[in-house]
């Protein structure tokens, strides 16, 4: 039957009107499934890690990573933030002992104050320290927002490491300008380029499936030892050349930003009741000019009420030698490990004199002990393969039919060389031998020679389950081949 | 506000929503609401020079009413009005854009007589898009005087006229005539329109970021480094950069249009693949059409156009093209260019007998030999200076192969760019032979695959664009 002309028109405007209107609500939701879908195949790359840069470099997460694991079983009495500049001059596991404390580095490289800042508020949020030192070579001239290249690279990094979201969003808008946001968030987006400048690691991720990230080896405590050899002669002699300077901190002035992110960090620490000490690691004296006006400048603006320990205007010529510094003349110069040793028990000592109170002794404390067991500093045994240094020479052999060996290292040590033998301790009946000789092929200064070296019972370190044996020191330039015999003393 | 910036990115939805949702019914308001966002984009920039808009755009608002106001008779008094609206119009441009660049000039020219001044040029910073809506405020004012229109009365309109985000910084330049009518039509919300829009916008953003902002970084390099691009490094360099200065700003034009379609506004088209072009009088056709057509409308058919003979003809047109190169930029490497396009238009069109070209190889000569001409040309544009255009043409050649990935592009992504032109030119040279329906083409295939390529498009952006830290993202015309 024909429908009444009205009825037409009525049906047609209605179906006019509802097409419309669905039309709207149709687009929207097509322009929303579609971006669920981009989202979608984005976060799944993401998750799977295809454009994750190699794990193995990515120090600032396996520190986060280690400091989250580390704060659930144990508390962290000192957190210290700062840049490569703490990283590498300061050893975490030395202070701890020294300390009879956990001393933790939560600092990565080229930070910024407003990046150490928001790395504190984290630590701070996940567990709260008795004491946080903050390295002062974050300090400089920026702008989170103009930062470029490496710095903002950098940037990236400390900021993907991090893992509390609601601390993460709430620094985003500081750190990076708002195109810088995508990229902060996702490796995808981030890392795209891989796609035509890093093939290789692309195909590893895809390979791999799902990083997960490195198991640490025992205890982590940030340490990062980069540099183990120390200035070369030819380097000092730039320094004799007339006005070289490698770095004028005149020019390096902290900004803006650095002294509000600075002053940011004392509030906070107050609010939150921690001791707050600044720590400047030094760089090799002659190196740098203008340091006091620098120092002036920060000085304007927290006053000189703050405790700091400053080894580069208090500079000690005969601890820190040519050795404690990495051989470059470039503004950045770094500490070596051996710097770093020297720094650390000089920190050490510091905070003994003025914040002695602040910082608990857990040295008699089994459970601090274990968690301690075989890292380096405390025992000295640490594993040679964690910074190159060391060098394992034997492991897990019986010597003289009765004892188990664990391991025996050449350790480099206070500027010399030690032959140490860890021992798994022997049954109660039987007898704990005094020392051990070991004859072996030894070679100094290109001549080789079998010669024996005896390993006197070291009566400072006692590992749990162990017992170490430490030879003289010997010249730091030792090497040892075969080793011959291990025999009982 | 960037196109290609998360900024866009989380504004555009949002004054979308509020736009269809709260102000769609009420035209007053929505306006209001289009000046207030258009304002917000341009202020993301530099909102101290919001003021200089509104100046800008209050003045012609209140000059054209006037001029209109006056009898025909009173000629003197509406060529004042006129005079003075282009006087302060053109006084803003000349100050911001032009100032250090006429008392350089006027320096460098005494100083050849001998006379010696001493001065340093003022650090002026130049407004975003200060070129476009100079002109598009311009032609208002002109087409009142000239009776092609009433004026507004609705200040708001016009406000938002002459501000409207999406070609406020670089066009299209739009006419009043067309532009302002539609401030006072009711909008309904139209599909067709919104889907091709956000087709037109992510089309835009795959030309800008996967291409046009590839080449750059080897242009950057290559253009940043001219002592050392030597041979098909150079050469390589000169001919990307036809490609991405193409690419680039019919991208911006692109979004524009596209953005513009999602609020129910329609622009006009700015580029219509002028590489296919097969004579200097078509690309003109064809490239920048909205400020071709404004110079051939407010300088060239003024000033009489082919109407005088050749000879004024020819003047004209140098006229006109002095004057676009100048647009372009303070530099007289613009200029130069601009006089070089002119005299291609000149001399190569009759002299090839390019108006006409017939047969297919013909043709297709024809386009190379424009294309290579406005390629050459565009040396003048990139250079920073007359010297180092003067290297460039020393240092193009055929050697030095080996070299050419030391530019800033890898062999793996140079290919790819290449064979991104190769593709674009393919996708040209399909949308010259179905023009206007290309589109429908698409709409009429299977959703799925509509989808996919929609997909295709924006994953490629993501995983394949060339973004990112050390990237330069910004337009290449908003310099102008």
């Amino acid at each position: 039957m024909a429908k009444h002309p009205v009825d037409k028109a009525k049906g047609k405007q209605n179906g006019k009107v509802s097409q419309k209107v669905k039309s709207h609500r149709d687009f929207l939701l097509r322009v929303f499934l579609f971006s669920v879908m981009v989202v979608g195949v984005v976060a799944w790359t993401d998750y799977w890690g295809y454009f994750n840069p190699d794990y193995t470099n990515d120090h600032t997460r396996r520190k986060w990573n280690a400091y989250y694991k580390l704060t659930r079983k144990a508390p962290v009495d000192v957190v210290m933030i700062g840049n490569s500049h703490l990283y590498t001059g300061m050893n975490p596991e030395h202070l701890s002992n020294a300390l009879g404390a956990t001393c933790f580095i939560l600092a990565s490289p080229g930070t910024t104050m407003t990046d150490a800042y928001f790395s504190l508020k984290e630590a701070v949020k996940v567990k709260k320290p008795k004491m946080v030192i903050l390295e002062t070579f974050t300090l400089y001239d920026y702008d989170s927002h103009e930062l470029k290249a490496g710095a903002l690279s950098d940037q990236f990094k400390s900021f993907a490491a991090r893992k509390d979201v609601s601390q993460k969003l709430a620094s985003m808008p500081v750190l990076f300008q708002s195109d810088n946001y995508l990229p902060a968030w996702s490796n995808t987006i981030r890392n795209h380029s891989f796609i035509f400048t890093d093939t290789t690691q692309l195909k590893q991720n895809i390979l791999l499936g799902r990083q997960k990230p490195p198991r640490e080896q025992g205890l982590y405590l940030g340490r990062y030892i980069r540099f183990t050899s120390g200035l070369e002669e030819n380097t000092l002699k730039r320094y004799d050349e007339p006005g070289f300077v490698a770095y004028n901190y005149a020019e390096k002035l902290p900004g803006d930003e650095a002294k509000k992110y600075l002053k940011k960090a004392i509030a906070l620490c107050k609010r939150e009741k921690i001791e707050l000490v600044l720590l400047t690691l030094p760089m090799y004296h002659r190196h740098l000019q203008g340091y006091e006006i620098y120092k002036n400048e920060i000085l304007k603006t927290i006053g000189d009420k703050q405790s700091w320990l400053d080894m580069q205007l208090h500079y000690d010529t005969t601890a820190f030698t040519p050795e404690s510094f990495e051989n470059t003349v470039a503004p950045n110069q770094h500490m070596t490990y051996q710097g770093s040793l020297v720094a650390a028990y000089k920190l050490a000592h510091y905070l003994k004199k003025y914040h002695a109170e602040v910082i608990p002794d857990r040295s008699g404390e089994r459970k601090w002990i274990e968690l301690f067991y075989a890292s380096d500093g405390f025992f000295i045994n640490n594993s040679p393969l964690q910074d190159g240094v060391s060098k394992v020479l034997m492991t897990n052999v019986p010597v003289a039919s009765e004892y188990q060996l664990k391991e025996l290292i050449l350790v480099p040590e206070q500027g010399a060389k030690q032959l140490m033998l860890k021992l798994v301790k022997p049954a109660e009946q039987m007898a704990v031998p005094n020392a051990f000789e070991v004859l072996a092929d030894i070679q100094v200064e290109r001549q080789t020679m079998t010669m024996p070296v005896k390993l006197a019972r070291s009566p400072l370190h006692q590992p749990m389950g162990h017992l170490l044996y430490v030879s003289e020191y010997l010249h730091p330039e030792t090497n040892i081949g075969e080793i011959k015999t291990i025999q009982v003393q | 506000m960037l196109f290609n910036s998360f900024d866009f990115a989380v504004f555009l939805p949002l004054v979308y929503l509020l736009y269809w949702t709260l102000f769609q019914k009420h035209i007053k308001l929505r306006n209001l609401f289009l000046l207030t966002a258009s304002y917000v984009f341009y202020g993301f920039w530099d909102w101290r020079f919001l003021s200089l808009i509104l100046i800008s755009s209050l003045m012609d608002y209140i000059l054209a009413m006037k001029i209109y106001a006056a009898p025909l008779e009173q000629m003197r008094k509406r060529k004042t009005l006129l005079v003075l609206s282009l006087v302060l119009n053109l006084g803003f441009l000349g100050f911001f854009k032009y100032y250090n660049f006429f008392v350089e000039s006027f320096i460098a020219t005494f100083t050849l007589f001998g006379e010696d001044f001493s001065y340093s040029p003022m650090n002026i910073i130049l407004p975003v898009g200060i070129s476009f809506y100079t002109f598009q405020s311009l032609s208002y004012t002109l087409d009142v005087y000239f009776k092609k229109m009433e004026p507004t009365h609705k200040l708001i309109n016009f406000l938002a006229f002459v501000s409207f985000f999406p070609q406020l910084v670089a066009g299209p330049i739009e006419r009043a005539k067309k532009l302002l009518p539609q401030f006072d039509e009711v909008k309904q919300f139209d599909y067709q329109a919104a889907r091709s829009g956000l087709l037109f916008i992510l089309f835009g953003l795959f030309k800008k970021i996967m291409i046009a902002d590839r080449l750059a970084v080897f242009i950057n390099q290559t253009y940043g480094n001219i002592e050392e691009a030597k041979g098909i490094a150079m050469l390589t360099g000169v001919f990307f950069f036809a490609f991405q200065l193409y690419l680039d700003f019919s991208a911006y034009s692109d979004i524009a249009i596209g953005t513009a379609r999602l609020f129910g506004f329609k622009l006009s088209t700015n580029f219509r693949r002028p590489y296919l072009s097969t004579s200097f009088s078509v690309f003109w056709k064809r490239w920048h059409i909205t400020l071709s057509s404004w110079f051939q409308d407010y300088i060239y058919i003024p000033l009489g156009g082919n109407r005088k003979g050749m000879n004024r003809k020819i003047v004209n047109l140098l006229v006109v093209f002095f004057l676009s190169g100048l647009w372009h930029g303070a530099s007289w490497n613009f200029v130069i260019w601009g006089l070089i396009n002119g005299l291609f238009l000149i001399l190569l069109d009759p002299l090839f007998k390019l108006e006409k070209p017939s047969g297919g190889m013909k043709r297709f000569f024809a386009a190379v030999l424009v294309f290579s001409g406005w390629t050459l040309s565009l040396v003048f544009f990139r250079a920073q200076t007359f010297g180092d255009a003067m290297l460039v043409f020393q240092n193009i050649g055929f050697g030095g192969v080996q070299a050419l990935y030391e530019f800033g592009l890898n062999s793996r992504e140079l290919s790819f760019a290449l064979w991104l032109i190769v593709g674009m030119m393919v996708y040209e040279v399909i949308a010259e032979k179905w023009a206007e329906t290309l589109q429908e083409k698409f709409y009429s295939v299977h959703y799925l695959l509509r989808w996919s390529v929609y997909l295709i498009l924006t994953l490629s952006i993501i995983y394949l664009g060339a973004y990112g830290a050390g990237n330069d993202n910004s337009f290449i015309y908003f310099q102008f």
